[in-house]
């Protein structure tokens, strides 16, 4: 039996792989790191990752996080 | 949130919306599918931290962590001043004590901000209030603050040295935050002295916080510049400097700052979940700060650590250090030193060229000999020399480069933290052991001497170095309360037995040795002392028989994992074997014939104890090196008369011991590092446990 041929919309996100993502998170945090992978539920797994944060608090320099997971219902 | 536009979040406006590529793909992947970059593993995937997991995500704000915003400008009362240098007082000596400085000295805001908070940068427009002048904070509260990171940017310098541990004995992580490396310490100090004049000078601010600032601020003075200070330059002034320092703390502490009401704006000041900016990947902990006269009381202590190091910058007999170095952990007060002081009193002794600052190999190997025998090296090398029967060089080179690294690392390891020390010793004990079978090859070469001739306990010298720091891996295993209930009877057995050759070899010596030197004296009370232990432990080892199972084979296969210190490969390269061995079989046949013995007294063996330790207290003979710390090895003598005094009660002969309650010794290294006491409360709970362990 031939291999399942993807879907070419999950083409289109494997396309993604190692590219840099900017990610939003509900609390307000932004993190802009090296996309690494997902799964069905959307959790994102980024690399080399700098969180920073808008507002009152701001932190235009970053910070550091290295590798993180995001969930899916977070994002 | 606040809903940004996409080019005004951060990263530049490079980045185009691919949700929709999510989401399609999403609704095409079946449930549990996963997409992975290529080489990356679900394995890889397990190690990420988890965003909006409170234990792994240190960036989250949680609601009841939320706090209004820190306004560096805000004006404050001179007491909510006084208020936030103390609290910055407590971080900083918390940090001392272990915790990260971003659990620590970074949660005090100003710490962050230092950069902006000069008087050129004070706001326009500020309200005009006479209670609290806005000067109070770029002048008074930045000079403090400087003050605070310089001490600690000069700590973290000698802490880095490698003489204590990074995530053991202190914190190294920064957190990509300055600590005012750049800032040279005349020019914190010089801002310390601006902040003091202008207090004294402006009248702005009311007694009784002029003072209480004031002190604060010389304080921080009288610290920055003993950190700063070199011992061996003028130790007079780091003296002056110490006292200085007590005075001021003096007057810090009649002047307390006072509680503030929670509405006041000083506690903005401090966050403690700042780690969640910072570059730290340290779970964040929030650390109590403990009452203020226990920051005092940690301040004193540290300048007692100074004084200490100070005395021992003049102390030009290693032995002195060596004894200097055992009192502070075999004595509970003062407790260990701060890491701080236990790395900087390594590099008084040893900065990695120099012994004290002035002395070289040679001199390290001429003490050795002069301490232990009273004979200087030239005259070793010299007498050697003369009656050697080889015809081939003797190695005195590579001794003397072997000795140096050897003493050197000793020394220094007894301001380890004690785990750390206990182990280096472990270590160590080989390389003493190929140090004596070296002195011994020396010896070999030249006729045999009688036993009154002092050239003929050369070797003895390293072999009762040895077994002294034997004796300290065995002893310290009940400080460090190592040991299981079962193992108890073999160390002090074993104990008994390294003071029995110590003994041996102290006997040999004293034949020798110049009457009434130095070492004479030394050794003379390193014999009664060792005397008075030996009886203190062996009738613990008849005590605490009953601990045993006597299922030899598991106890044999724990004495191996124990003692594998012992039976290292080392050993196997020597042709001398190493003197008092750990021997489990001779142990095995010694406890038959304890039970048995019927001339044996434990509680009469801790009354001769006592009988030899009393006269050495009340004659105050402390040996030839004591020196300064006379008083202390005096207060360690009193120590063990009192382990013999709680043990009085503990049976008169063998033959009653069936009827000793075993749950009574109460094993307590905050009373004896060493021995138990008798204690009825709680015997009974230790009894069960000693009984389930021997059943099991």
């Amino acid at each position: 039996m031939p291999p399942a041929v993807a879907p070419a919309a999950v083409e289109r996100l494997k396309d993604l792989l190692c590219e840099n993502l900017r990610v939003t998170v509900t609390d307000g945090r932004v993190f802009i790191g090296s996309f690494a992978g997902t799964d069905q539920p959307l959790n994102i797994l980024l690399l080399n990752t700098d969180e920073f944060r808008i507002g009152p608090d701001e932190n235009p320099d970053g910070r550091y996080v290295g590798q993180i997971l995001i969930p899916g219902s977070s994002s | 949130m606040q809903n940004l536009a996409i080019d005004e979040l951060p990263g530049g406006d490079n980045f185009s919306d691919v949700t929709s590529i999510f989401i399609d793909a999403a609704a095409h992947m079946e449930p549990g599918g996963l997409i992975l970059r290529e080489g990356f593993t679900l394995q890889d995937a397990m190690s990420a931290f988890e965003i909006g997991e409170p234990r792994l995500d240190s960036g989250m704000v949680v609601e009841e962590e939320e706090r209004p915003p820190f306004d560096v400008w805000a004006p404050l009362l001179p007491q909510e001043i006084c208020w936030i240098i103390d609290r910055s007082f407590s971080y900083e000596m918390l940090w001392h004590a272990g915790n990260p400085l971003a659990h620590t000295v970074f949660t005090c805001l100003y710490a962050l901000v230092i950069s902006e908070m000069h008087a050129d940068v004070l706001p326009y427009g500020l309200d005009h209030d006479a209670l609290r002048p806005p000067q109070l904070i770029p002048v008074v509260l930045r000079a403090s603050i400087c003050g605070l990171l310089k001490c600690c940017d000069l700590s973290w310098r000698e802490l880095s040295k490698g003489h204590v541990h990074d995530a053991e004995d202190w914190q190294s992580d920064k957190g990509d935050t300055s600590l005012l490396e750049g800032m040279s310490v005349q020019n914190v100090i010089i801002g310390l002295d601006v902040a003091t004049n202008w207090l004294l000078k402006s009248k702005k601010v009311p007694d009784p916080w002029v003072t209480a600032l004031v002190a604060r601020l010389n304080l921080r003075k009288a610290l920055l510049q003993t950190i700063d200070a070199n011992i061996f330059k003028s130790t007079s002034v780091f003296l002056d400097l110490i006292n200085i320092a007590r005075n001021h703390l003096k007057t810090v502490r009649t002047y307390p700052s006072p509680n503030l009401a929670p509405t006041s704006a000083a506690h903005l000041a401090f966050d403690p979940y700042i780690a969640r900016t910072l570059n730290s990947t340290v779970p964040i902990r929030v650390i109590d700060v403990p009452p203020i006269t226990e920051t005092w009381d940690a301040i004193d202590a540290l300048l007692d650590g100074w004084e200490e190091q100070q005395l021992l910058s003049q102390t030009f007999n290693v032995s002195t250090w060596e004894l200097a170095g055992n009192l502070r952990v075999w004595l509970p007060n003062p407790p260990l030193r701060i890491p701080y002081i236990r790395s900087s009193t390594q590099s008084v002794f040893y900065d990695g060229l120099l012994v004290l600052n002035k002395y070289n190999p040679t001199w390290v190997m001429d003490r050795f000999f002069f301490e232990t025998l009273g004979v200087s090296y030239q005259s070793v090398i010299q007498f050697v020399e003369q009656n050697t029967q080889s015809t081939r060089p003797q190695p005195w080179a590579d001794l003397q480069r072997g000795h140096f690294k050897l003493m050197t690392e000793y020394i220094r390891a007894l301001w380890y933290n004690p785990c750390r020390r206990r182990r280096y010793f472990m270590k160590a004990l080989v390389d003493l052991h190929i140090y004596y079978t070296r002195l011994m090859a020396v010896t070999s070469t030249m006729p045999d001497l009688q036993s009154t001739h002092i050239m003929k306990h050369i070797p003895a010298c390293a072999l009762v170095w040895r077994l002294s720091v034997v004796r300290e891996v065995v002893l310290s295993g009940f400080q460090l309360e190592l040991y299981t209930s079962e193992e108890k009877p073999f160390a002090y057995w074993y104990a008994s037995q390294v003071i029995e050759a110590h003994l041996a070899c102290l006997d040999d010596m004293l034949l020798a040795v110049q009457p009434d030197c130095l070492a004479d004296r030394e050794m003379r009370f390193q014999h009664s002392f060792l005397t008075a232990l030996q009886a203190m432990t062996i009738p613990m080892f008849a005590l605490s028989m009953p601990l045993m199972s006597f299922a030899w084979q598991q106890m044999h296969a724990n004495f191996l994992r124990r003692y594998k210190w012992a039976f290292g490969r080392g050993y196997d390269l020597s042709s001398v074997p190493a003197v008092a061995a750990p021997d489990f079989d001779n142990f095995t046949n010694v406890c038959g014939r304890m039970l048995q013995d019927e001339t044996f007294s434990p509680s009469d063996s801790f009354k001769f104890a006592q009988s030899i330790l009393t006269p050495l207290i009340e004659s105050r003979s402390a040996g030839g090196y004591a020196g300064l710390w006379t008083d202390e090895r005096i207060q360690l003598l009193r120590n063990l008369v009192g382990a013999c005094q709680r043990l009085q009660d503990v049976p008169s002969s063998m033959a009653e011991m069936p009827s000793f309650d075993v749950g009574l010794l109460k094993w307590d290294p905050q009373i004896n590092p060493w021995f138990p006491v008798l204690e009825s409360e709680g015997a009974e709970r230790r009894r069960n446990v000693h009984v389930r362990r021997a059943e099991t």
